[in-house]
């Protein structure tokens, strides 16, 4: 990011704006996990905000102490990935019963496309099911204006507020204004029992006051500036919501057009728009939410449930260009994509994933289970060393449950940051059980994937101070392991041996296999 | 002015990311509108890359739709032939003559297609030709093709000498900006004698 010449507006990533947003809005504390494209908030915090901005080892984790945050009366920013919104989905769906204290913004950062994700699952549907509101920006500035608008409503509405970014918003420059920081809340720790304890004599009176709240909340949308008619005269429309607003645009000037940046709204503005429209389109990433409120009012309205726009991937902004009426002129590739030899995302040169996936292939599993990482790309020819791959933390639970059925030889593969987030009940759970399957921990000292996030396994936190640090193998000896060994996996045949020896035995094993990410490994040295 | 629109394609580690920022800031410090749109994460590990710079007095889409691209900088052949839909009819390609096999051809289950540049010029695009990695070797900076290849595109735009000199300054390592800059006039000065 830079400034521009004679003016206080400086080019910025949403995922930056979100960040100083947050920093204007008075926070005292950010906190998050990992994962494209929300990653680089947290970095841009942990490296430009004075105050406090850490990685935590899991989702649910990050927006539990932002709730203690909230209590202690502060300004809390929480960050995650659309799946990571799953594992804090339990926390989340309370929380907006109980509310909150210090305004907590939970960002989540939606993939529609797929580029680094396992599924592209749209965020507002959970801040619908968890009845809490949700803003969804257009660029960077208005990311920058959002977050800000979020703390102030968090407070007057005692709700957590999501923020929903894109992979298109949080990862594209747009100029955005700098302001001053609000001063930071002090310190408020009161108890309130009746909005902190979610038991089952509160529930229904806390469901009533979110009830409540949510339908306020959709009045206070009308004057909130947020959902708004920005062109009209003509007699066809688009609905728009977040960046598919930008692309709405480049439809050309003969739409009328209703933006939409704030859920939830009521329903009389999608029915005011339509009313005197020949044809209504419905922009929108991720699924049809818009359009099935707009059919219900309109009967010519097109976008992903009339098939003509499609339901799965990205909608971008050529969705439109075949109604465009500027004189833009597409010639077919040359080449179709099918036509052109692809190039998939390979380990880098020299990963010690590689090396220890050939030992893994010369021992022979009969089966191996997968994780989230970058070890996943060993899944792909010519290594073809992982069988499934599912979600964060599943290849200990999946080995366990093929093992119950009498089946051996079976092999989990498993990061060590997934194992921090999520793979240590898992094996507790196999231990418990009595599972008989090897697990591969693969430690390359950090969350390589994300961008070399550090975990407690180097002991160095978010701002790079030095931080409490825990022993991997310790830690997998204390949940039972019936062995926890070490090997370097560049020598291929030590490490293969080992392998082969507890993939024979009965019980749960692990292995972990110690080298750091290449990418960082000189600079681990030198540290 | 009218929204300019410039596709970057390559490989991931060539230093797009950086070019596009450079290409987005020089024109943001000319008082222009910007929007920039890059890729993280997967797509990092060697697979292909693209980043969208579009600038103007107003511009909508931070991603360029398809036939509107002006300018198509390929850092590498393959991956430049992956994108001619975004070009607009007689857009303009800078082209480095640069193969990197992907692993798909290693493997024997694809062709690397032959003859790129002409590819590009039969479709009646305007080619300018760098052999960008010889260029920042003669510079002393190796890695810095991305800054060659941006020195072309710069002959093509109107941003001023200050502005682009500035831009590098505050964008590469300290260590590295005259070689950056060297790499910058080089990149430059074979643009325009390509046209001329």
């Amino acid at each position: 990011m830079g400034k521009s010449s004679g003016s206080t507006k400086i080019l910025m990533s949403g995922n930056e704006a979100i960040a100083v947003g947050a920093v204007e809005a008075g926070i005292s504390l950010a906190v998050g996990y990992p994962g494209t494209p929300s990653t680089d908030i947290i970095e841009y915090l942990a490296k430009n905000f004075s105050g406090n901005a850490q990685w935590v080892l899991n989702e649910k984790i990050a927006l539990e102490t932002a709730i203690g945050a909230s209590y202690a009366g502060k300004r809390v920013l929480c960050t995650m990935k659309h799946v990571g919104l799953n594992v804090a989905a339990d926390p989340l769906m309370s929380i907006s019963y109980l509310g909150v204290k210090g305004g907590l913004a939970l960002l989540v950062a939606d993939d529609p496309g797929a580029y680094s994700s396992q599924n592209e699952q749209d965020s507002r549907f959970y801040a619908k099911f968890a009845n809490i509101p949700c803003l969804e920006p257009s660029d960077a500035q208005e990311a920058k204006d959002m977050t800000k608008a979020a703390f102030d409503l968090s407070e007057e509405f005692s709700l957590p507020i999501m923020l929903r970014s894109v992979t298109r918003i949080s990862h594209s420059a747009t100029p955005v204004e700098i302001n001053d920081p609000r001063p930071e809340n002090p310190v408020s720790l009161v108890k309130d029992p009746a909005h902190m304890l979610a038991v089952p004599s509160n529930v229904i009176r806390c469901h009533k006051e979110l009830n409540d709240k949510y339908a306020r909340l959709a009045e206070w949308s009308v004057t909130s500036g947020f959902n708004k008619v920005t062109r009209s005269g003509y007699k066809k429309g688009i609905i728009a919501s977040g960046i598919a607003y930008a692309y709405a645009n480049e439809a050309g000037a003969e739409y009328n057009m209703l933006k939409i940046g704030f859920y939830p709204f009521p329903e009389k503005i999608i029915a005011n728009f339509v009313k005197d429209l020949d044809e209504v389109w419905v922009m929108e990433e991720g699924e049809p939410l818009i359009e099935e409120i707009a059919r219900r009012y309109h009967k010519n309205v097109k976008g992903k449930l009339s098939g003509d726009f499609s339901r799965e991937g990205e909608l971008g902004p050529d969705a439109m260009l075949p109604q465009s009426t500027d004189d833009t002129e597409i010639k077919a590739c040359l080449f179709s994509q099918d036509e052109l030899a692809k190039r998939p995302p390979v380990m880098c040169p020299g990963c010690p994933h590689r090396e220890l996936y050939k030992a893994l292939k010369e021992a022979g599993p009969v089966f191996t289970t997968g994780d989230i990482g970058c070890y996943t790309l060993g899944a792909a020819p010519p290594l073809s060393a992982m069988d499934t791959c599912l979600c964060m933390g599943a290849s200990i639970s999946k080995a366990a449950g093929i093992s119950y059925q009498g089946i051996k030889r079976v092999a989990a593969v498993i990061g060590d940051s997934t194992f921090l987030h999520s793979g240590i009940p898992a094996l507790i759970s196999a231990v418990y059980n009595k599972a008989n399957i090897l697990v591969l921990i693969l430690d390359n000292s950090c969350v390589a994937m994300t961008g070399h996030q550090p975990t407690p396994l180097t002991g160095q936190t978010a701002k790079k101070e030095e931080g409490g640090r825990v022993s991997l193998k310790d830690l997998c000896l204390a949940c039972g392991s019936a062995s926890v060994e070490a090997v370097n996996p560049y020598k291929i045949d030590d490490t293969a041996k080992v392998i082969s020896e507890k993939l024979a035995a009965d019980g749960v094993h692990v292995i972990i296999s110690e080298s750091p990410c290449v990418l960082i490994a000189g600079k681990l040295k030198k540290a | 002015m009218a929204t300019t629109s410039v596709f970057f394609a390559g490989v991931g580690g060539q230093g797009i990311v950086l070019g596009s920022k450079i290409l987005a800031q020089a024109a943001f410090s000319s008082g222009l509108m910007v929007k920039e749109c890059e890729l993280h994460g997967m797509a990092q590990r060697g697979g292909s890359v693209v980043s969208h710079v579009r600038f103007g007095d107003e511009v909508y889409s931070p991603l360029i739709p398809q036939g509107k691209a002006n300018f198509l900088v390929v850092m590498e052949e393959l991956e430049g032939l992956r994108y001619t839909c975004y070009l607009k009819p007689g857009a303009t390609v800078i082209l480095n003559t640069r193969q990197i096999i992907p692993s798909t051809v290693t493997q024997g289950n694809a062709v690397y297609p032959d003859n790129v540049p002409g590819k590009f010029s039969q479709m009646g695009y305007k080619v300018i030709l760098v052999d960008a990695a010889e260029i920042a070797k003669q510079a002393g900076n190796p890695k810095g093709e991305n800054i060659v290849l941006i020195g072309a595109l710069s002959s093509q735009l109107k941003f001023t000498e200050q502005i682009w000199n500035d831009t590098i300054r505050q964008s590469v390592p300290p260590k590295t900006i005259d070689q950056n800059i060297d790499s910058f006039i080089r990149g430059q000065q074979i643009s325009a004698k390509t046209l001329s």
